[in-house]
């Protein structure tokens, strides 16, 4: 029998900076040591993200990592998409238009369950077979 | 026959294609570092490329043309080369430090006005007027003589998409005419007859414009030629840049006076350094030109981009933003030196002393020592 754990979403606050990163840091620090955390970074709010916020998400996701759990990002805007980019941290992340995908892919695979929702497509094109 | 030029150099436009119009209200003020305003206040045809501006490369080009007595009037920080360029400056002598978008306004139209005043008493009756704006490979010669068999006051240069902003006038008739200047071609029913140029124009309307030119120049599709030393087939390294015996600078690509590669970075991709530029440790600057004293952290990766000191335009998502935090991007400020200083015996550069010390994580440290490893193997 398998436990099935929550999917914690943490919504980052308007400014990633040194100081508000070490506060972030120390809120999640129940849930990273926790075993097997899985994490959604909800990026909605935040319009002050620096190389402190980087090293943050590194940081975050090596504890979850050590701790065979995950953290995925969702609803980073054009301009976080580039910083993640250019700092070649984006590879290291999942990343989500939304949460809900985000939280959604931690329980099926994401094109699976697009399968469910339109067969008939799926069907017709008669490639995802398993 | 007396020939002379007057060049208009605006500080606008602040490149309105690009202006944040793919991003939806709530990025705009959305950004990493950041700000999203003030993104590069200088008019591309003033920012260097391969170390000479656009309006530095027109005036060299009318002057190889023969045009000896050419006139910019210009706002007062693109001009910083005219002491050493001799040519005569004006500067509009208006408040706001704005131009009209798309039309000279009246105090600019009265600044040609005294310029061509000048050309006249000093005996010249045809005249170059342009807007620095495009980058034009105009057959000159050529253009005259049709301008003389046409025997009309004004005739604009056109490429296929339209005007170019440059005309060559006939003094005296456009001094004696009432009627505005320059002439909206659209509008009047006897419109002069356009002289096609069929050499090689950008019009360097946005940033993607600058960086297709930088591409052109190193492809040979235009005129333009990397400056400084081509210390291997498409690689070009100007007077007093240094390398790391460890960084790679795959052709074509150009680095500029004094500018600073450090271990392990790679230069790539039609990529341009200009002067006084730093590249960090590890970092990969690909498909890219960066403005003069740009400063880019350590294990970055910038790829299909500007950047200009804090301002970033990430081309292939349209993205612009400006970055405060040091660690990713910033200025140099500007160093005076030539001479080249010789490097320890070891081959290590010394760090900069103001430069970043961020280490993004173990990962990175990780990646950073094998990548050492790889490269020490003999490149």
């Amino acid at each position: 029998m398998t436990t099935i754990k929550p999917v914690v979403v943490k919504q980052l606050p308007e400014t990633v900076s040194a100081e508000e990163s070490l506060i972030f840091y120390r809120e999640l620090e129940s849930v990273l040591e926790s075993d097997r955390p899985r994490l959604v970074f909800d990026f909605t709010k935040v319009r002050n993200f620096d190389s402190s916020g980087v090293e943050l998400l590194l940081r975050c996701m090596e504890e979850a990592m050590k701790r065979n759990g995950d953290l995925k990002l969702a609803a980073l805007s054009p301009q976080l998409t580039v910083i993640l980019e250019m700092t070649r941290v984006d590879r290291l992340f999942e990343i989500f238009d939304n949460c809900t995908d985000a939280v959604e892919s931690f329980h099926r695979f994401l094109p699976l369950s697009m399968q469910s929702i339109a067969p008939s497509m799926n069907a017709a094109g008669g490639k995802l077979q398993s | 026959m007396h020939f002379s030029a007057i060049l208009l150099s605006s500080k606008q436009p602040v490149y309105p294609a690009l202006s944040y119009s793919q991003m939806d209200n709530s990025h705009r003020e959305t950004l990493a570092g950041l700000s999203s305003s003030g993104t590069l206040q200088t008019p591309l045809s003033c920012v260097e490329l391969f170390g000479q501006s656009i309006l530095e490369r027109t005036v060299a080009r009318l002057r190889k043309a023969g045009l000896c007595n050419i006139s910019v009037i210009a706002e007062s920080d693109c001009i910083s080369f005219h002491e050493t360029k001799e040519v005569r400056i004006a500067t509009p002598n208006h408040a706001n430090g704005r131009w009209a978008d798309d039309r000279l306004a009246h105090d600019h139209w009265a600044g040609v006005k005294r310029a061509l005043l000048k050309d006249v008493q000093r005996g010249i009756d045809t005249v170059l007027i342009a807007r620095v704006g495009p980058y034009v490979e105009a057959d000159l010669p050529d253009a005259l003589r049709f301008h003389r068999a046409k025997a009309q006051a004004v005739t604009p240069f056109h490429d296929v998409y339209g005007s170019l902003s440059y005309w060559i006038v006939d003094a005296a008739r456009v001094l004696s005419t009432s009627e505005e200047f320059p002439p909206d071609e659209d509008r009047i029913i006897n419109a002069p007859q356009p002289y096609q140029v069929q050499g090689y124009v950008n019009r360097l309307a946005d940033p993607r414009d600058f960086r297709r030119l930088a591409v052109d120049a190193f492809l040979g599709r235009c005129s333009i030629a990397p400056g400084g030393r081509e210390v291997k087939p498409g690689v070009w390294v100007d007077e007093g840049a240094r390398l790391h015996k460890t960084a790679r600078l795959v052709a074509p690509c150009y680095v500029g006076s004094n500018a600073r590669v450090q271990a392990g970075a790679v230069i790539t991709r039609c990529s341009n350094l200009e002067r006084n530029c730093n590249v960090g440790e590890g970092s990969l600057v690909s498909d890219a030109s960066l403005f003069p004293h740009t400063m880019i952290g350590r294990g970055l990766d910038v790829s299909t981009a500007l950047v200009a000191g804090h301002d970033f335009i990430d081309l292939g998502r349209n993205v612009a933003l400006r970055i405060e935090d040091p660690n990713l991007i910033s200025n140099v400020p500007p160093v005076k030196r030539t001479v080249p200083v010789p490097l320890p015996d070891d081959g290590e550069v010394d760090r900069l002393s103001t430069g970043p010390e961020f280490e993004y994580s173990e990962y990175f440290s990780r990646a950073k020592g094998l990548l050492l490893e790889v490269f020490k193997g003999g490149v």
